[in-house]
């Protein structure tokens, strides 16, 4: 019965090519244009480490006073002296201070050229905290951190461009003026948006790839300074002990609690600890504390811009109008073809059979209209490539799950666009209308 | 006109009506709302560096392995800069306007900072330029005057005590009486006299959306010889013409005076505006593509719609044509009704608008103007008059002999 009901609409859909040309426009565009922002959004707002983001919290703390506030808010980053405090404490089951670091890097025999490395100084729970995945070697150990080992741990970019013909671990790196002993090769991983990089000012959700990694305690005490804004409350910082012990914030400090049921805990911790940091005469104020998980992060450092979400609603909306034209249209369509209706009602079809035979054709329009949405979206996609910041074109690929939903979307649509029109033509079908044949 | 007839015709098929007016109104409502984001773009993007744009370049000079002695290997850079033919100016500074590579914000006050004034401080980004800054970076100063050599704080000291140069937009800002000339501001535990005040001096990231446009302008400028162990920006600005040969030249003469380096980020700097504001043309491109799309697509619709009705109304338009009516009345008719529903569909969509514009103000959607709404409103109705031209044409030319047929 399917094969007639699709064998008619067929039929019928070349009949009124240009009508049905002008539904199939109006679907498709609309489709391509939602789906392409959306692409975007959905890409940049995406979780980046979803089977452990509300296990993963950031602290913040009003260290620089109500002065700095930015918006009535402590500073996103941290100081170094409260980064080792909580690390002492010790409240999450893993937990690391890091900051960007931008270093000259080369090999040892000084074959190549230094090249400027991207690196990050942390403490050796970064990798099992982010579930960063190693192809050689391991992280450094805790030791290494406590100690200022001069290791590092590459990525395999990296790694490849410096060590062509062999393996890396076990070799010396020339980091800056010191050597440093290679520990491990990371696997690919980059997560999208850089959860752990976007509270610096300067900071980029989709900025460049890690290249190297190093213990904070050695780039921070051989005066490897972050590679982004320092901001302090003084001005004159003259040694490295005083610029550790000082009030500026440079760093980040995430850490990892066994359960979602301990982020309380680690709220009442920081305000525990903020007050006594009051009491002990470091402020004069009562200090602002703040607690977020990754999503929550990323939603307070706005890493999908609000005007994105707006472009969202607007071409959502584009869609919306899209579908009231194409129900528009499909009404004209089908109103003209009143006669044949009423001829086949006069032949036996039954109101149902009628009803269905519009529902088929609207699919048949659904298809239609979603494979050349689909074409829209990738065009549209295409189009914004050379348009958007370098950092997120990886991110205006047609990603699976927007085609799939694409096509999911173009279906309903249309199918819920021609219930009406089609429930309309079962209805009004009768006989009397073939006077007008 | 009679218009009785256009509104029984109207009653008694209500459903084409209601959704043209519905996507009159959506489509309306989008317009106006979007016109203004698109608006704030084009002026952010159309916004004046300060830098004499034509004829500036800059590059990130990293040292390897943070050499102590900085403070001369940066000095011989900037007489390397200096010789190098074809340069009128070149400094070194801790941040380029529009580059992203800077930020170094502080807040600033017109009274010694004060700890209960929290949140209502001004944020200023700073700028560290030695003598030469102004020259350098073809800065235009409006009052006062720039640092002189000797008022330069030495290397390794951060902002000579005492002086400051602040943009206009800052200055007014402070002191809105425009007095700002010689005042003292004070930033962190600093005071400053201000000495000059320059026309235009942009922040770093002047792209990013949640910074309001005419804070874009507020910089405050040190006099100072920066120089750091690692990252040091220099900004060169070249005879009319000669900026291609004297960037190649200049990256030449700087490997060979000291190879101990990285250089990057060497680029002119109409590329730094460029990239600046890539994601800004990227939104505009989307938000300005799909409206047009929208307004197509609603035109479209009207017209299917209205080519269908005059398809369906044959008869009727032969009955009328044969008791005397004129080719023009015909016309006009479906004129007239298309003027009705596109207009019912224009009041709706601005209330619609404006519903939709206080639920997105948090977004940072900007109010929409009086400009913006005399436009769309004239727009949509003209675009649904064209729409229907086409089929009123046709209706027009429709026989009276039509009316004889049964039916």
């Amino acid at each position: 019965m399917s094969g007639h009901f699709l064998q008619l609409a067929l039929q019928n859909l070349k009949r009124h090519v240009w009508l049905t040309a002008l539904i199939v426009l109006a679907i498709s565009l609309g489709l391509g244009s939602s789906m392409t922002v959306y692409s975007i959004l959905r890409a940049m707002s995406a979780d980046p480490i979803p089977w452990k983001s509300d296990r993963l919290l950031t602290l913040q703390i009003d260290n620089l006073g109500p002065d700095n506030r930015r918006s009535g808010e402590p500073p996103a980053m941290v100081a170094y002296r409260d980064i080792a405090a909580w690390r002492r404490d010790h409240r999450g089951i893993r937990q690391a201070g890091m900051y960007e670091i931008g270093v000259s890097v080369s090999t040892v025999d000084a074959q190549t050229a230094p090249v400027l490395a991207n690196g990050r100084a942390t403490h050796t729970d970064f990798f099992t905290m982010f579930d960063v995945p190693f192809i050689a070697g391991r992280p450094w150990s805790a030791a290494d951190d406590e100690d200022r080992a001069n290791v590092v741990v590459l990525t395999r970019s990296l790694a490849a461009r410096l060590f062509p013909s062999g393996k890396a671990t076990g070799q010396i790196l020339r980091v800056e003026n010191k050597d440093y002993r290679v520990v491990g090769v990371t696997g690919d991983w980059e997560p999208s948006p850089r959860f752990y990089d976007v509270g610096r000012n300067g900071g980029d959700a989709y900025g460049q790839p890690t290249d190297v990694f190093m213990p904070l305690e050695t780039a921070a005490w051989s005066d490897i300074k972050p590679n982004g804004s320092v901001s302090c409350p003084v001005y004159r910082v003259r040694t490295t002990e005083e610029f550790l012990a000082s009030e500026c914030v440079w760093a980040h400090y995430w850490l990892e609690v066994a359960s979602v049921a301990e982020a309380p805990k680690i709220r009442d911790y920081l305000r525990a600890y903020g007050a006594e940091q009051k009491r002990s005469g470091r402020f004069t104020w009562e200090p602002l504390t703040r607690v977020y998980d990754v999503p929550q992060w990323l939603d307070y450092m706005k890493v999908a811009p609000d005007q994105l979400r707006v472009a969202t609603w607007v071409a959502i909306g584009f869609l919306f109008v899209c579908l009231v034209n194409a129900v528009a249209l499909m009404l004209a369509r089908s109103s003209r073809r009143a006669a044949e209706f009423s001829l086949r009602r006069a032949l036996g079809a039954s109101r149902r059979n009628l009803f269905l035979q519009g529902i088929w054709e609207s699919l048949l329009v659904g298809i239609v209209g979603g494979a050349v949405g689909l074409l829209w979206t990738w065009a549209g996609l295409g189009a914004l490539r050379g348009l958007v910041p370098e950092a997120i074109v990886g991110t205006t690929r047609l990603q699976p799950a927007v085609l799939a939903l694409t096509i999911a979307l173009a279906i309903g649509v249309t199918v819920l666009a021609g219930l009406y029109p089609a429930w309309r033509v079962a209805r009004a079908a009768d006989a009397l209308r073939l006077k007008s044949l | 006109m009679n218009l009785v007839p256009i509104f029984a015709s109207l009653r008694r098929n209500p459903l084409g009506p209601v959704l043209i007016v519905s996507q009159v109104a959506l489509t309306l409502a989008i317009l106006l709302n979007v016109a203004g984001i698109v608006r704030q773009h084009v002026e952010r993007m159309r916004s004046p560096s300060g830098l004499d744009e034509a004829n500036v370049f800059s590059l990130a000079n990293l040292w390897i392995g943070q050499p102590s002695a900085a403070p001369a290997l940066v000095a011989r850079d900037l007489a390397v800069l200096r010789a190098t033919p074809g340069v009128v100016a070149a400094v070194s500074t801790n941040g380029v306007p529009l580059s992203g590579r800077g930020g170094w914000g502080t807040p600033i006050d017109t009274k010694p900072v004060d700890l209960s004034r929290q949140g209502i401080l001004t944020e200023v980004e700073l700028y560290y330029l030695d003598e030469q800054g102004a020259d350098a970076l073809g800065l235009r100063i409006v009052q006062g005057r720039w640092f002189t050599a000797d008022e330069v704080a030495g290397a390794g000291q951060v902002g000579a005590p005492g002086l400051v140069v602040l943009t206009r937009a800052l200055a007014d800002h402070l002191f809105p009486r425009g007095d700002a000339l010689g005042q003292v501001v004070y930033m962190g535990a600093r005071a400053d006299t201000i000495i000059g005040i320059v026309e235009n001096l942009q922040i770093a990231s002047p792209g990013n959306p949640s910074v309001a446009l005419e804070n874009t302008q507020f910089s405050a400028i040190m006099g100072s010889r920066l120089a750091m162990n690692a990252v040091n920006n220099y900004v060169v600005r070249t005879k009319p013409g000669a900026q291609q040969s004297a960037m190649k030249e200049a990256e030449r003469r700087l490997r060979q005076a000291n190879a101990q380096r990285v250089i990057t980020q060497l680029l002119p700097f109409k590329e730094t505006r460029h990239n600046s504001y890539r994601a800004n043309r990227a939104l505009t491109a989307i938000l300005v593509a799909v409206n047009l799309l929208l307004v197509a697509v609603t035109a479209l619709g009207i017209a299917g719609l209205a080519s269908y009705w005059v398809a369906q109304r044959q008869r009727m338009i032969g009955v009328r044509r044969a008791l005397g009516a004129k080719r023009l009345d015909i016309l006009s008719y479906f004129h007239i009704e298309n003027l009705l529903i596109v207009g019912i569909g224009t009041l709706l969509g601005i209330g619609l608008a404006f519903a939709l514009n206080t639920l997105l103000a948090k977004s940072g959607v900007p109010r929409i103007e009086q400009v913006y709404l005399w436009g769309g409103m004239t727009a949509v109705l003209v675009i649904g008059q064209l729409a229907v031209l086409s089929p009123a044409l046709r209706a027009a030319r429709v026989s009276p002999a039509l009316a004889t047929r049964s039916g």
